[in-house]
């Protein structure tokens, strides 16, 4: 048949392979510096006089560069360059590709503007404020109507399975995206969650864990599929397992978010549900580490000199590592031991950063080779690369497992007559110091080797010479019936037929969804009601708007599990009913400080009374020597503004939160009021009372005072 | 619709049932699909799974920084 002559795309794989390289640096660049925050908790924010950079505001920047900045734009990459050799076609629209390469990079340069602003949903790895969501999605879109539209015009019969993982990304992020964020307005800059407590709990781990599904796995795996062959000049070794892997995968992943959530509020079915689906996860996941490595045979003495084929093996055994021990830490004795300590950091970072971070430099040398035609410009600077980094993710994560270890057993430790070994939160975090010292070693190493790799791509580029438009020649496709032809493989068959393929995939996705969420928000009795709960005080309200713009969550949890441990060292266990107007929830997902859900409550071990919060987080070691608490002057700085307190609460009564009309009327008037009780209580003459009642610290600590002590019974 | 599936909802006695008929769904089908799997005839596998390796269509030639 008559070939069609075409021109591949490379421009726009070549403004996504230069992102990825710089996202990836700032990524790291921002994960070191959060890093040694846990050294010198203070010197980001100069003492406490500058908030852009505390940690609070700076972790959220550091995952969100790394997920969607560093790691998004290496599947993007992988994606422009495979799908236009894998389909024999240009892509759909040059304007689409650059609407979406462009689209994203403003994202991104958005999210670096407004996190560090404190403009944020607190929600995990979707902190973003409802004007960037609503850009995200536009972005996404305009994705895939050039995916979509791409594989429409193709000139090769079957979808191959890097693929499928491709569509897979795209349709399941679309809708986690879109659900997760459901917010209601109150100004540009500010949301309440449409859902609250137990359910935006679920919502959110259901997202949580499947961004890390299906935007750090699923995409991930589309480029193993595609560049390990390619580097190896193998093909995959099953063919047969991939299509396994793929459809169970997918299927399974979806149903397994509530592992995060074991010993929670959260009703037990569907904490049980979360940890038979997790365990179940080790087949697909591990068949798809077989197909990786196994494609490999035959190849192995090249793995010697190639430093492409390490960065593989690595990525590839990395991803091995970390899907099991996912599915270990979801069952309950094990996730009763790990969760909230350091444990669940290292575990994420073996994900990151070997099999995330591997496949994406892998490809970046593979890339650069094929972009600039040309050999690398260094060999062995890449092999230097692989081994420092290797070394570094070590260094990074043994580290962190040690320390949760050691945390989880100091925090559980009793003494012969029953009381808590180490009663002091403090003296479990002072411990493990020299870890968080290890870490950042480790990170400082991986981040060295991410530099060489830069300076060994612009070199490459230098040296090279660049084909934006590269001809290719193929025939065009024969029309052929949309049926089965005899003997045609059913799944044969499947990959041809793109836009059913992409309805199936989305199918899979959708009924463990369904299953898990929608009994949520319709049964009654998921969620037990208790009389004495009661909506915030406006003051209170306003001092959880501060707590959200703070990123404490990020540090300090709200739940109490019910475990002696806890319950003797934090106060009762935490009720689904007491979190009813929580929009959003705030139980975070890692204590470097002390859960804060019962710190009000007057009569728990260790109460700290409304002085001590002064001094507190004026300097932290003035209360507490050795805290890496940083200190938060400019809440004693900046005047608390209240003038949106009616707007708040109007938006949350509309989501429901009981607030009457008067109420709302004379908000202004109660907030004053109770900013009254607070300073009465304020004896330490070191504070200047008339100054600071108008200040921000005011509404912070009303609003930790009242947290959980909703339940308490009057003695 | 929300509202007559509420009431419905509210009225269901057991909820793990439905993970469970979606668990025995899902068994289902994955175990039809292993089946069809492994019916496939290696010559068929082989065309599909060395498509990353014959995909290089490019024309090497001086005329590939023009426009199309």
């Amino acid at each position: 048949m008559e070939k069609q002559q075409f021109y591949y795309d490379n421009k726009v794989v070549k403004l996504f392979f230069w992102a990825t390289v710089w996202w990836g640096v700032t990524a790291l660049t921002i994960g070191l510096m959060v890093a040694f925050l846990f050294l010198y908790p203070n010197y980001l924010t100069f003492a406490g006089d500058l908030p852009y950079l505390g940690f609070g505001r700076l972790r959220p920047l550091h995952t969100n560069s790394a997920i969607f900045a560093f790691i998004g734009n290496g599947f993007f990459l992988g994606m422009y360059y495979s799908m236009q050799r894998l389909l024999k076609t240009r892509m759909f629209s040059d304007f689409l590709s650059r609407l979406h390469f462009w689209g994203w990079q403003f994202i991104i340069l958005l999210a670096a503007i407004t996190l560090p602003l404190g403009i944020t949903t607190s929600k995990e790895y979707a902190e973003l404020e409802w004007p960037i969501d609503i850009l995200v999605v536009l972005v996404w879109v305009v994705m895939g109507i050039n995916m979509v539209g791409t594989l429409i015009k193709r000139r090769e019969r079957h979808i191959y399975v890097a693929i499928w993982f491709y569509i897979a990304t795209l349709v399941t992020i679309a809708m986690l995206y879109i659900v997760n964020n459901l917010e209601l307005p109150v100004g540009l800059t500010k949301s309440y969650s449409l859902y609250a407590g137990v359910q935006d709990a679920l919502i959110q781990w259901w997202y949580g864990h499947n961004a890390v599904a299906f935007f750090l796995t699923t995409p991930i795996l589309g480029l193993m599929y595609y560049f390990v062959p390619k580097a190896a000049n193998r093909p995959v070794y099953s063919y047969r397992l991939s299509i396994i892997h793929f459809w169970t995968l997918i299927f399974i992943y979806i149903w397994a978010g509530p592992h995060h959530l074991l010993y929670s509020a959260l009703p037990d079915w569907a904490q049980n549900l979360g940890t038979v689906f997790s365990v179940m996860m080790i087949f697909p996941s591990w068949g798809g580490m077989i197909n990786g490595l196994l494609t490999l045979r035959g190849a192995w003495d090249r793995v010697r000199e190639d430093p492409i084929l390490k960065f593989f093996v690595v990525a590839i055994t990395g991803y091995g590592m970390a899907t099991f021990e996912g599915p270990m830490l979801s069952f309950k004795n094990l996730n009763a031991i790990a969760h909230f300590t350091d444990w669940i950091v290292g575990h994420v970072h073996i994900g990151t950063l070997a099999w995330n971070g591997f496949i994406v430099s892998g490809m970046l040398y593979w890339l650069a080779k094929k972009l600039y035609n040309t050999e690398l410009y260094s060999e062995k600077l890449a092999n230097y690369h692989f081994w420092i980094a290797t070394i570094g993710i070590l260094f990074y994560s043994m580290p962190l497992y040690i320390a949760g270890f050691t945390q989880a057993l100091m925090w559980k430790e009793f003494d012969e007559a029953g009381r808590l070994v180490y009663g002091n939160f403090l003296e479990t975090v002072t411990q493990i110091m020299p870890m968080y010292a290890m870490r950042a070693f480790g990170g400082t190493l991986y981040y060295t080797g991410f530099l060489l790799l830069t300076y060994n791509l612009v070199k490459t580029a230098y040296k090279g010479q660049f084909i934006g438009d590269e001809l290719a020649e193929a025939p065009a496709l024969k029309p052929i019936s949309g049926k089965r032809v005899k003997g045609e493989p059913w799944h044969t068959w499947l990959e041809r037929r793109a836009v059913l393929f992409i309805i199936l995939a989305f199918v899979a996705v959708i009924v463990g969804t369904l299953v898990e969420l929608v009994p949520m928000f319709l049964v009654k009795s998921n969620i037990p009601e208790i009389s004495a709960v009661k909506p915030y005080t406006p003051l209170e309200l306003e001092g959880r708007d501060i707590y959200i713009r703070e990123g404490c969550n990020n540090c300090h949890s709200q739940l109490i599990r019910p475990f002696r441990s806890e319950v003797v060292r934090y106060g009762d266990y935490s009720k689904a009913g007491e979190y009813v107007y929580d929009h959003p929830f705030l139980w975070g997902s890692r204590r470097t400080g002390p859960d804060l859900y019962r710190e009000g409550d007057p009569d728990r071990q260790g109460y700290k009374d409304v002085n001590w919060h002064f001094s507190h987080f004026f300097d932290p070691e003035s209360t507490s020597e050795g805290t890496i608490m940083p200190r938060y002057s400019w809440l004693f700085k900046n005047d608390l503004d209240y003038s949106k307190i009616q707007k708040k609460m109007k938006t949350l009564q509309k989501l429901g939160v009981p607030y009457s009309d008067e109420e709302i009327a004379g908000a202004e008037g109660k907030l004053k009021e109770q900013i009254g009780q607070v300073m009465a209580k304020l004896t330490n003459t070191e504070f200047d009372k008339n100054e600071l009642q108008n200040k921000e610290v005011v509404a912070l600590i009303a609003y930790i005072q009242r947290i959980g002590t909703d339940i308490k019974t009057n003695k | 619709m929300i509202r007559f599936l509420k009431h419905y909802y509210d009225n269901a006695q057991d909820m793990a049932t439905y993970p469970v008929i979606a668990l025995l769904l899902f068994m289902l089908i994955f175990v039809i699909m292993l089946v069809l799997v492994f019916k496939m005839k290696k010559s068929n596998i082989d065309e599909l799974r060395h498509l990353p390796l014959n995909d290089d269509v490019s024309v090497p030639t001086k005329k590939s920084n023009e426009n199309e």
